[in-house]
């Protein structure tokens, strides 16, 4: 049974034309190496 | 193998699963395999570009243009992206189709949020036909009709859903719910057989719903139309055409009337100068009239006075005096008074004279009446003459004629003239006589 209040909830606006570039710069780029490469880092000033 | 390579094979197997998964149009599946794709290695082109495809094919193409712009970023030359932005830039404008589109959409969210699903629906209609992919929207389309019960539409928004993304986890739910609720009420999706008075159908997203049946009176009806017409024609002249034609005829009668007031004014004005202009002739006319008939007078006058003058010239005394006793002496004038007066002694001492005579011949000899005539000339002309001898003769002529009245009205006269003479003695006792007789 679904229940209607709650999956309108999921429900979003969607991105107006206006909202492009702030959709765009807002979106986070890292990727598995990006995260390696933070551990890594994080890693080595932990052995320092 | 190391890491990163582990890395990149990773990102790799997830794009080929989500290109799979993009074959055969299970759009949203193939969204989540990219987007993992995506995140084990970014600058996997392909994989962020077909992301894009996969979003612009659901309708979300801010989301698509997002990808494919992070994609030209990482690599400029011969990117697909760049081609495939250039070629839903029109869509994409502050007054696109996506543009309006995507401010339907949530204003429909906006109405079904605050409860008015009825505006929701309309909105979402319009959003759906305006863009058949929008995937979204026809989900929360079907969410309300599933809330509206009405299931029959909920599933036709669903199954074109899925020839869009074809195993949407949303879109099978609500079809699972829709399924149920039509297995447990038959009727209520049961589109009206026949039999019944309306058929309903589909015609693209709408349902139409009709009488069952269309009765030809096409004949009937256009009898009717024709009639109906004539009596509104008719109603429109009455009320409309023929007030106008009044009131212009009416206006037109008032003007005529005003003109012929004018004229008439005109014709009384003139009327008027000629009628003073008549009595103005006609107080000549009658002055005119006046002198000539003054004029007729004195010209009868002087013509009288000179026949009396050749007549008493002639010693034609008798018609002389007859003539001048008929003169009017009030018409003479102050300079031939006295010409007329010593004309007139001289013709009247022979002219009563001559009379006198006659009538005391006509008395003598018992012509009473002829002496009457006669004495009543002389007392025309001088009632004095022969001392009261004229009239007491005509009195006595009276009396003789048996004109008793006359007789007693000339002795008083006598009397009162001719006091203590013989004369009026005899006046007296013939009077006395008559009044005793």
């Amino acid at each position: 049974m679904i229940n209607f209040e709650e999956e309108l909830k999921k429900f979003k606006p969607s991105l107006e034309v206006e909202q492009t570039e702030e959709a765009i710069y807002s979106q986070d780029l890292d990727d598995m190496t990006d995260l390696m490469k933070k551990m890594m880092k994080e890693a080595e000033k932990k052995n320092r | 193998m190391n890491v990163y390579q582990t890395i990149r094979t990773r990102s790799l197997l997830y794009y080929n699963r989500g290109l799979e998964c993009a074959n055969v149009r299970n759009l949203s599946r193939a969204v989540n395999y990219l987007r993992m794709s995506v995140r084990c290695d970014k600058t996997n082109i392909e994989a962020r570009n077909l992301l894009g495809l996969c979003y612009y094919e659901m309708g979300e193409y801010v989301l698509a243009l997002r990808e494919w712009v992070i994609s030209e970023n990482m690599k400029t030359e011969d990117n697909p992206a760049t081609r495939y932005m250039k070629a839903v830039q029109p869509d994409i404008t502050r007054t696109g189709k996506y543009s309006q589109c995507v401010k339907k959409y949530n204003m429909a969210l906006s109405y079904a949020n605050s409860g008015s699903e009825d505006l929701a629906v309309i909105q979402l209609k319009k959003v759906c036909s305006m863009n058949p992919k929008y995937v979204k929207a026809h989900l929360l389309l079907a969410l309300l009709y599933i809330h509206q019960e009405q299931y029959s539409q909920a599933k036709d928004v669903l199954k074109k859903i899925s020839r869009v993304d074809a195993n949407n986890i949303d879109a099978q739910r609500y079809m699972q719910e829709v399924q149920e609720n039509i297995n447990k009420n038959p009727a209520r999706s049961k589109k009206k057989s026949v039999a019944d008075d309306s058929v309903e159908y589909k015609s693209g997203s709408e349902t139409i719903i009709r009488p069952a049946y269309f009765k030809d009176n096409a004949t009937i009806s256009t009898i009717v139309n024709i009639v109906f017409g004539i009596a509104v024609g008719f109603l429109i002249a009455f009320f409309l055409v023929v007030p106008g034609v009044r009131r212009q005829a009416s206006a037109e009668s008032a003007a005529k009337l005003v003109e012929a007031n004018n004229t008439i004014s005109t014709k009384n004005v003139t009327i008027r100068n000629y009628q003073d202009q008549i009595d103005e002739l006609n107080e000549k006319i009658e002055k005119a009239e006046k002198n000539s008939s003054k004029s007729e007078g004195n010209m009868n006058f002087y013509k009288n006075l000179l026949q009396a003058y050749v007549k008493y010239e002639n010693k034609e005394y008798e018609e002389a005096g007859e003539i001048l006793a008929k003169v009017d002496e009030s018409k003479i004038e102050k300079d031939f008074k006295k010409a007329y007066t010593a004309l007139k002694e001289q013709v009247n001492n022979r002219y009563l004279r001559i009379l006198y005579k006659e009538a005391a011949g006509n008395y003598n000899q018992g012509e009473y009446e002829k002496a009457i005539k006669t004495f009543e000339k002389i007392m025309d002309v001088d009632e004095e003459f022969a001392d009261g001898d004229a009239l007491y003769f005509l009195a006595q002529s009276y009396r003789m004629n048996g004109d008793s009245q006359k007789a007693i009205m000339m002795y008083q006269k006598l009397i009162e003239q001719y006091p203590d003479t013989y004369k009026a003695r005899n006046a007296q006792r013939y009077m006395d006589q008559l009044k005793n007789n």
